[in-house]
């Protein structure tokens, strides 16, 4: 059969294998990657037997034109664009997944076909977009081995890729370095790269992003319906719907006022799990159930009023009033079974869930048809109008007509039972005092809680038929989250603001590796939220420790990686970061704990780590004491090369001045005679001041007779630039040079030769 | 990337930034630092004949403390091939404090001087990312000497004093001749006659000289004319009268007599032996000038000449060449047809040249012709003149 000739025109083939098996090495570890993140797919094992094979196929056919099997895979090809398409048309919202497997897909099928250097490097480009697609689909450090393992193995192919560029066309010299020293060679860039890649990533700014979205949400699952608005928490099975003294039990993965029905004395202590990863464009608590009916011993939501959202296609849109104009865009990646609660900023706007029925209570707070199951993802786009506090005030003093949310607080958030004692209300008018407006009113007893009590998750229950505001305010004086916000809500109201209580989580860790914040079981929160007039609700957090009014104050995470870090450091493992004493003490307390959690794997690990680190540290200075000691240790050679170092700063700022000032060829001869001169005096031949040049090269070429032809040329040339009327020529600075440099080089090989025979 | 990352949100992709941008940096960095501080000499290059290979060195050293690895070094030939392509080689690895050696062959087709300028160095160690580039001077010069034919003798005629011409070997007999005087030593010129007392009292190499050897020198003058450059490189008429002048020269010189060589642009040179000849015809060049106005004015008496004229001399070098014809001994005038080097037509004769040839012979010189493609040796070979 004839072959079109433009088939024909190929490039040379790469005969390089230690090239081409680091070039499979780095895409394998991008591959490794995708499948990594992707949680093996059942199609894991054939994309790597595949890439293998055809790896081997592609050398082996290197030097054949292959035009079949280049037809053929461009089938194929185009065939995984169609099921691309295909996936994205299924998956609108997250087009991550179906990407990556076509770039995975892409990948094997052009293992097929790497006759030449420039298709190996095509490989290595498509391994590093591989590799940055993990980057994006990761959400912990489990991706770290697998960029290291690119990363090693993309140094050595890039280093091979250049030694088989640089060797074409043109004569070896010598052999090229073997795999022993290439190694050495790419240890020492790798150590290089981490410390400046470290110092890069430290000091890329982080600005708030999410300005580009396809928000990702999981499949819709429109079938499942479990709810039809009411509570479901699995933790607390028994409490769903309205059962006020259900059994008593504390489930320490599930924070209990994810329930239709808050009580305020139960306790336990809530473990350290993440149940959820978010990515979020700005720093925000995630709000989840209000509760607006006090009872003395507990909050429950009254007024279930639920209404039904329906949403044919993504986004839900909820119409709720006083939206603003602050847009938080948030993604939540479910990592623990959860209640049936949609958690997100306040004020939730858009919805991107797996159902097409939500239901809203009267409190804002947005359930869903079935709970969040691990692994289940949403996005939330949040709207709050966050004005400053001075504007606030001034609002609050101006008269207005009550609007409908007003009108609505006032009716539901309002109402005290009569358990809650006088001097509750008292010690509440009398804080509030003077003040105008429910955001002074609230901010104000916010204050004095936070100055006046303290925060501990270690009190008993109160007493039964005891109103819990009263018991914490009078008796305890301590307590944790609840019973501040339900002192503030009890007091506020008494006070005639209307408030409620509002449970959720914290915003979690910022892991800067990851980019995403980790929230805990612990990470649960209660906190209130009041209604200020012609503002809207505004969040308090009375606990001290916290931000009194979270939205209001600029809670913006920091641009800045090394906040981040230290922030990581401190909340979530827990490492004291006062000073660096301490973190290195705590360091290595949290380390020796988890070898101990580890068992005998973590010992075995601890014990190989610390023998590599002293192996390293005795080489290391065996091989300084060896320089040292050969030679370099006397004090005069340290002063030299203390004197050399000085010389090369000065050449350095001399060019740098050079830049400014112009320097004649006439003043660097001069100047390389004068260095010579300063060369000569250390080394023990001064120079009187009435000697002129030509008598001190007689006594410079008596101390030095090696050097007598350069330091007299060099002479020559400093006389005839300094003294005669022609221009110095570059070819003369050149000489002097020269001539300078064989006298430094005299002066070394001099002074190691008397050291040689210990004089 | 970075806007993906700021706008995903992704802190692996702010990882994956840093290590790119280090990377860049470091790759930038590493392909500057491996060629600093290298340096690269040019070994001593011995002149060759036409014709010879000649092995041209080039010692790279690493002073510092690092090894280079990879580093291309590429070295313009001047152009002694006709394909000026430069060298091209790659060295693997230079260990800190070595140096590596880097030698190649050279053909040298055509004579001439040619100078070795900047070897560039190339490296972009590590990743092939940013190439850098050094050049570094290391002058050097090949001389190739034009190659003429062996002369076993020039037909009937010696060189050679007749005296001496009985016993070749009067210089290693020890005989004494008329001594004429002593100068310094130059480069090419026979050990045993060096005056040894002299030598050490002055420092530097003296010579003694003797009138029979200085009287019977032979005096080349050549017509470098730009007619003189015309043909391809390597086969102009100025190239067959240096390959002919060369052969005159290895002739006399076995006699151990002296050439003195007179062209345009050149410093003459008076009694010297056959390197310094044979350096001097290397670096003959086309100059514009004719043949009368470069030619000596005083040329000693009793001497022999041979004048290689191209094309037709003029009526005043036709008239330099009848003055002079009275005072030497022998005077042999070689004309090259400068039409046949030019013409596909390798017989061409100009008229004009004809001419003056026979314009010569008339006056009793004797005149040699010579035309491109014939063989040098003729021109030389036969003829009336005879040497002294």
């Amino acid at each position: 059969m004839r072959v079109p000739a433009f088939l024909l025109f190929q490039k040379p083939p790469e005969h390089s294998i230690p090239f081409r098996i680091a070039t499979l090495a780095s895409v394998l570890c991008g591959i490794l990657a995708i499948l990594h993140e992707e949680q093996w797919p059942p199609f894991s094992l054939l994309v790597i037997v595949a890439t293998l094979a055809g790896s081997g196929w592609s050398y082996l056919r290197r030097a054949t034109s292959n035009w079949l099997i280049k037809l053929f895979l461009s089938l194929i090809m185009l065939y995984a664009l169609y099921d691309f398409l295909i996936n994205l048309a299924l998956t609108p919202y997250d087009p991550r997944v179906p990407l990556a497997n076509l770039l995975l897909w892409l990948q094997t099928l052009h293992s097929f076909d790497l006759p030449a250097r420039r298709d190996l490097n095509y490989s290595l480009v498509t391994g590093f977009i591989l590799v940055s697609v993990a980057a994006v689909l990761s959400h912990d450090m489990t991706y770290l081995p697998f960029f290291a393992g690119f990363l090693l193995c993309a140094l050595y192919t890039m280093i091979y890729n250049y030694q088989s560029d640089v060797s074409e066309k043109r004569r070896l010299v010598g052999n090229m370095p073997s795999f022993g020293t290439l190694s050495r060679l790419v240890a020492s860039l790798a150590g290089g790269l981490l410390i400046l890649g470290g110092a890069v990533f430290f000091v890329i700014p982080r600005y708030e992003g999410m300005k580009i979205r396809p928000l990702p949400m999981t499949i819709r699952l429109g079938v499942l319906k479990a709810s039809r608005g009411e509570i479901r928490n699995p933790a607390y099975p028994n409490m769903a719907g309205r059962v006020r003294h259900a059994k008593r039990h504390f489930d320490p993965d599930s924070y209990y006022g994810f329930n239709a029905y808050l009580d305020l004395n139960l306790r336990g202590r809530l473990s350290d799990d993440v149940v959820m990863r978010v990515r979020s464009s700005d720093e925000s608590y995630y709000r989840g159930l209000a509760f607006n009916q006090y009872n003395g011993e507990g909050w429950e939501i009254q007024d279930e009023n639920l209404q039904q959202i329906i949403a044919p296609a993504p986004p839900i849109m909820l119409n709720i009033e006083g939206l603003g104009d602050k847009e938080i865009v948030q993604i939540f990646y479910v990592e623990k079974d959860m209640p049936n609660i949609i958690f997100s900023a306040y004020q939730l706007s858009q919805l991107f869930f797996p159902s097409d029925t939500v239901y809203v209570d009267s409190h804002g707070g947005v359930r869903t048809t079935f709970p969040l199951e691990a692994g289940m993802v949403y996005s939330a786009i949040s709207r709050s109008y966050s004005p400053r506090p001075s504007v606030i005030r001034r609002l609050a003093r101006r008269p207005h007509l009550l609007t409908n949310m007003e009108r609505r607080a006032i009716l539901l958030d309002l109402g005290l039972p009569s358990t809650v004692p006088a001097r509750v209300k008292e010690l509440a008018s009398e804080l509030t005092r003077g003040k105008v407006g429910a955001y002074e009113k609230a901010a104000a007893i916010t204050t004095w809680l936070q100055a006046h009590y303290e925060y501990t998750l270690d009190i008993p229950p109160f007493g039964a038929d005891k109103d819990v505001v009263d018991e914490f305010l009078f008796h305890y004086r301590k307590g944790y989250c609840e019973q501040f916000a339900t002192a503030l809500a009890v007091m506020c109201r008494s006070v005639g603001c209307p408030a409620r209580l509002v449970t959720g989580y914290l915003p979690g860790t910022y892991n800067p590796f990851t980019g995403y914040y980790e929230v805990k079981s612990s990470d649960a929160h209660a906190w209130v939220e009041v209604m200020v007039e012609r503002v809207g609700w505004v969040e308090f957090d009375p606990s001290p420790g916290y931000s009194g009014t979270p939205r209001l104050t600029d809670h913006a995470r920091s641009a800045w990686v090394f906040d981040s870090i230290v922030k990581y450091l401190r909340d979530s493992m827990g490492i004291d970061t006062t000073n660096v004493g301490s973190v290195l003490w705590s360091m290595t307390a949290a380390l020796l704990a988890s070898v101990r959690q580890a068992g005998i794997a973590g010992w075995a690990a601890l014990a190989c780590t610390l023998a590599a680190v002293v192996t390293l540290f005795v080489l290391t200075i065996l091989r300084v004491h060896r320089r040292l000691s050969s030679g370099a240790a006397r004090p005069d050679r340290i002063r030299q090369l203390v004197q050399r170092l000085g010389d090369r700063a000065m050449e350095l700022a001399r060019r740098v001045v050079g830049q400014v000032v112009t320097v004649t060829p006439r003043d660097e001869v001069a100047s390389a005679w004068h260095q010579m001169v300063d060369h000569l005096s250390v080394d023990g031949c001064t120079k009187t001041p009435s000697q002129t040049p030509r008598e001190y090269a007689g006594k410079a070429a008596l101390h030095l007779p090696k050097a007598r032809p350069a330091i007299e040329q060099l002479t020559d040339e400093f006389q005839r630039a300094r003294y005669s009327t022609q221009v110095a020529a570059e070819e003369q600075v050149q000489r002097a040079r020269n001539a300078l440099h064989s006298v430094v080089e005299a002066i070394r090989t001099n002074g190691r030769g008397t050291g040689g025979n210990g004089s | 990337m970075l806007v993906i990352a700021t706008n995903t949100q992704t802190g692996w992709l702010y990882v994956v930034v840093g290590i790119l941008v280090a990377l860049l940096l470091v790759g930038f960095t590493v392909s500057r630092l491996t060629l600093r501080g290298l340096h690269v000499t040019r070994g001593e290059i011995p002149p060759v004949w036409e014709g010879e290979r000649v092995t041209v060195r080039l010692f790279v050293s690493n002073p510092s403390r690092w090894s280079r690895y990879m580093v291309a070094l590429s070295d313009p030939a001047p152009g002694v091939e006709s394909s000026c392509t430069p060298q091209q080689f790659v060295i693997g690895q230079i260990p800190a404090g070595g140096v590596v050696n880097v030698e190649y062959g050279l053909p040298c087709p055509r004579r001439g001087a040619f100078a070795f300028g900047r070897v560039k160095l190339n490296s972009a160690t590590p990743f092939g990312l940013f190439p850098a580039e050094r050049g570094i001077d290391a002058p050097g010069e090949l001389v190739v000497y034009p190659r003429g034919p062996i002369l076993r003798r020039l037909d009937r005629m010696d060189v050679l004093p007749r005296s001496a011409s009985a016993s070749r070997t009067f210089h290693r007999a020890g005989h004494s001749y008329d001594f004429q005087g002593i100068r310094e030593y130059r480069w090419g010129d026979d050990i045993r006659f060096v005056h040894w007392p002299t030598t050490a009292r002055l420092g530097q190499l003296t010579l003694r000289e003797f009138q029979e050897m200085a009287s019977h020198h032979i005096t080349i003058v050549i017509d470098n004319g730009l007619t003189s450059g015309v043909g391809p490189p390597g086969a102009t008429p100025l190239d067959d009268a240096t390959r002919m002048a060369a052969s005159v020269i290895a002739f006399v010189q076995r006699g151990a007599a002296r050439v003195s060589l007179a062209a345009a642009g050149m410093e003459r040179v008076r009694n010297v032996r056959e390197p310094l000849a044979l350096e001097w015809l290397a670096r003959l060049q086309p100059a514009p000038a004719l043949l009368h106005q470069h030619a000596p004015t005083r040329v000693e008496a009793g001497r022999s000449l041979i004048v290689f004229a191209v094309d037709p001399p003029c009526d005043e070098s036709v008239e330099w060449l009848l003055q002079v014809r009275e005072r030497v001994s022998q005077l042999l005038v070689v004309l090259l047809e400068a039409d046949s080097y030019g013409a596909k037509d390798e017989g061409l004769t100009n008229p004009a040249c004809s001419a003056a040839a026979s314009r010569l012979s008339a006056n009793g010189i004797m005149v040699r012709r010579h035309w491109a493609g014939r063989d040098l040796a003729l021109a030389l070979r036969d003829g009336e003149w005879v040497l002294a």
